[in-house]
């Protein structure tokens, strides 16, 4: 039934932007992880690649996500001699993560969820009323 | 006596199930509304001469058990298109408009519940057609 392949779309959208919503709190929960020795590398943010597929056993265009990518910007720098993880100049390599990016991204993941979720509340509404049909 | 053979009812199933394919149409948008280079998608409008005209595609039939059914069954009343006009472009190519697409699934269940309304008052009309015969 049709209504069936409406709501397998929606929740392949909310498990995607579900996915999107953890590698946003692993950023956020990074965002002060420098490295531990010089020279080393500290944690670089990640970003969510969405793909667009088709079910072939539904023919439903469904997403998913393609990979999960790192962000190649450059790091913040910040001059703190005393850190362990410092360079000769005494300077620090932070994460590439921006906490208001980073807002903004979950506030967006947290919209298409909630347009996904209410997609399969209207589906349901109509499935509800043809069952109704039966019982007049 | 088919219900299926009567002209209404004929009539409100065909745009039962266009609206249904609606429904899934909206659902692949929404659930794409942050792929990049996705655009939004929706059915052609129902017209009075697709209600007349039976222009359901036809399916091969399955003469043994390894045949495949194919993706599309018969459920594909009504062709898909993409939105032509669309309101807005976001920068990576993907034009679906959450709210737009929030109206739209609006109209269809309105439209859905109207026409399942009017299908149990017709069976309403036939029941009290037969019992006053009886």
């Amino acid at each position: 039934m049709d209504l069936y392949k409406a709501m397998a779309a929606s929740a392949a959208g909310m498990k995607a932007q579900g996915t999107r919503l953890k590698v946003i709190a692993e950023n956020l929960a990074n965002i002060n992880t420098t490295a531990e020795t010089p020279g080393d590398l500290p944690y670089r943010r990640k970003v969510v690649v969405f793909q667009n597929v088709l079910d072939r056993q539904m023919g439903v265009d469904t997403v998913r996500v393609a990979k999960i990518d790192v962000d190649k910007r450059d790091f913040q720098r910040r001059y703190d001699p005393s850190h362990p993880s410092a360079d000769a100049d005494g300077y620090v390599l932070l994460p590439n993560v921006n906490s208001v990016v980073e807002a903004m991204d979950i506030r967006e993941a947290q919209r298409s969820y909630e347009a996904n979720l209410s997609a399969i509340d209207n589906a349901r509404q109509m499935l509800t009323r043809t069952i109704d049909i039966l019982r007049s | 006596m088919d219900l299926g053979n009567l002209g209404l009812f004929k009539l409100m199933s065909r745009k039962m199930g266009w609206l249904t394919q609606r429904q899934e149409v909206l659902a692949q948008n929404i659930a794409n509304a942050d792929t990049p280079e996705y655009k939004s998608r929706d059915l052609k409008p129902f017209t009075f001469r697709d209600a007349l005209t039976d222009n359901r595609r036809l399916t091969p039939s399955a003469t043994n058990a390894a045949h495949l059914a194919g993706t599309r069954g018969p459920g594909g009343i009504a062709k898909d298109q993409k939105v032509r006009d669309p309101y807005e472009t976001a920068p990576d190519g993907n034009n679906v408009i959450l709210e737009d697409q929030m109206i739209r699934q609006g109209q269809t269940v309105m439209d859905y519940q109207t026409i399942t309304n009017l299908y149990k008052k017709q069976v309403a009309m036939i029941k009290s057609a037969i019992r006053t015969g009886s």
